[in-house]
């Protein structure tokens, strides 16, 4: 489709153009590359917080959720993420106070320098490295299998290596300046993508509570919980909506811009407004995925993901269904820009344990290369489509991520946290969620990171109170 | 109990601690559950119930900001 097309080639090139001025804008050193030189206000702090967590699993994930289960995964998604934003202020705020202090930029080295341990920083750094890089190439695979969908004739393997090379350009030559003035016009696209779509249909399905009506009689249970195959149980309920809170800051992409606020009235603000955009943003996916059984789709089983696109095509003008796509682009590209660029502050600070200076931003780059190439590997060799963008973030990223958020808010806040408290909940936490993946420890109905997030909790208490050392300061 | 930890309420923070929970609970709405009637404008209430109880959290969040959050410099 050659309007979508063009609109994918202008919305890249306006990416790159971005990317220059940021550019020209960011002074050689790892404050101003790598966090803007802690320098976002509240309007680039909230388009970045909100751009970078509503990603192609926003997009592709609820919806095809939702034709499957059903109303609830607004539920599970809305107000969980919304009332995360309450750590905006118990971790945000300490950590950028801290990181104007002691001049941090990444996430591990506040905590290994909170504790004093280097291992912990590695380990810290392994883990969110680790989890991430899933996280990064299902956002390129989200764009590369909407690329392959509209177009009809690109491969999704190729339009997703396209998305990284043309994110991995951007984030080289702008740094956190670049992606934050990206996040806004991409969260500004997204947001009016999404509203053009679910009014688009709506309309096209003889209104609002039409639409609603049809979906209902094809499928009232859809309209309940527990929903399609029975899948909101209370259990699942309460598991998502702990996840959220704890899970959320855990992401490095979201850690390290805490640092990049101006100052504390810009993390208020965002936090103010994340649960508005949240309410309606999440609400919109979720009702077109419903809405196909009342319009008669059909969707053979592992392509739920693709529904929306479906519904999109179907009901929308062909110049409003590509900009709607190029809109669902902006969702997967604007999450993988503060990835890439995180990932690869954590492997040149932390692994790399460089002396400050322009050299740190050289390796970073190189570091930023690297990993697009290894993005680029993860989509040939490594992605299960079969599994869908739901089932396979869950059952890696956040469960993995979730472990970590102990040591981070008792570090932040607990004088009697050691470090061999912070290592023990990090491992046994991680290995704890091997031994519920494989059942051998009972799951009773949870997802697997809440019993690994109480597991990691309760470690951290014990193993602090049994090998106290050093006390840590606290703000 | 000299120094509770870190976690548990103080004086200063205890509404805003109880306040927070309640929010939390009210949004594990069991009561709900299994049901899809009343329909409102085609869907049910407890869709509603869930986007006022996310747009109140903002006005709480504002409130926090406003009269709890201190700004250190």
């Amino acid at each position: 489709m050659i309007v979508f097309l063009i609109m994918v080639l202008i919305y890249f090139l306006l990416l790159i153009f971005i990317g220059l001025i940021a550019f020209r804008k960011t002074k050689k050193t790892p404050e101003d590359y790598f966090i803007a030189g802690r320098t976002f206000g509240p309007i680039i702090l909230f388009f970045s917080l909100a751009a970078t967590n509503f990603s192609a699993f926003a997009f592709l994930g609820f919806s095809g959720n939702a034709y499957k289960s059903g109303l609830g995964q607004y539920g599970i998604m809305g107000f969980g993420t919304a009332i995360m934003a309450i750590m905006f202020y118990i971790i945000g705020r300490k950590v950028w106070k801290l990181g104007k202090e002691k001049k941090y930029i990444t996430p591990p080295e506040l905590i290994g320098d909170r504790l004093n341990s280097r291992f912990l920083r590695l380990l810290f750094m392994g883990v969110m490295v680790i989890f991430t890089i899933p996280y990064l190439a299902v956002q390129a695979v989200g764009a590369g299998i909407l690329i392959q969908y509209v177009s009809g004739t690109i491969s999704w393997q190729i339009g997703a290596i396209a998305t990284i090379f043309v994110i991995m350009f951007y984030v080289l030559l702008g740094g956190m300046r670049g992606s934050g003035w990206a996040d806004v016009f991409q969260g500004v696209i997204m947001i009016t993508a999404m509203t053009f779509a679910v009014v688009f249909i709506a309309i096209s399905l003889g209104g609002f509570e039409n639409a609603n009506l049809m979906a209902y009689n094809a499928n009232p249970v859809l309209f309940t919980r527990p929903g399609g195959s029975e899948y909101f149980t209370i259990q699942i309920w309460f598991s998502f909506m702990l996840l959220w809170i704890f899970v959320d800051p855990m992401f490095p992409q979201l850690f390290t811009l805490f640092y990049t606020a101006k100052n504390q009235k810009s993390l208020k603000i965002s936090m103010i407004l994340y649960p508005i955009i949240v309410s309606f943003f999440f609400l919109f996916p979720v009702l077109i995925g419903v809405w196909a059984h009342g319009a008669g789709v059909t969707m053979p089983p592992g392509q739920e993901d693709m529904v929306l696109p479906l519904m999109v095509q179907r009901y929308t003008p062909s110049i409003i269904f590509a900009f709607i796509m190029t809109g669902a682009l902006a969702a997967f590209i604007s999450t993988a820009d503060s990835q890439l660029l995180s990932l690869s502050t954590m492997l040149s600070h932390d692994l790399l344990g460089l002396k400050k200076g322009k050299k740190e931003v050289l390796y970073g780059k190189i570091v930023i290369i690297m990993l697009s190439l290894f993005a680029v590997l993860f989509v040939i060799g490594g992605y299960n489509p079969n599994e869908g963008i739901m089932g396979t973030l869950v059952k890696t990223t956040f469960s993995g991520l979730v472990v970590l958020c102990p040591t981070a808010i008792a570090a932040l806040y607990w004088k009697k946290v050691t470090k061999y408290g912070c290592i023990s909940s990090i491992l046994i936490g991680e290995f704890s969620i091997i031994l519920f993946y494989y059942k051998f420890l009972p799951d009773f109905g949870f997802l697997h990171g809440i019993l690994a997030l109480l597991i990691s909790t309760f470690v951290l208490i014990v193993v602090s109170y049994f090998f106290p050392k050093k006390r840590i300061e606290v703000l | 109990m000299k120094n509770p930890s870190f976690w548990l309420p103080k004086k200063n923070n205890f509404l805003w601690y109880l306040f927070f929970i309640f929010l939390f609970l009210l949004s594990i709405d069991f009561w709900n559950w299994g049901a899809s009637k009343p329909l409102f404008l085609g869907l049910p209430f407890w869709v509603f119930y869930l986007l006022f109880l996310t747009l109140f959290l903002s006005g709480i969040f504002y409130l926090f900001a406003k009269f709890f959050w201190r700004e250190d410099k």
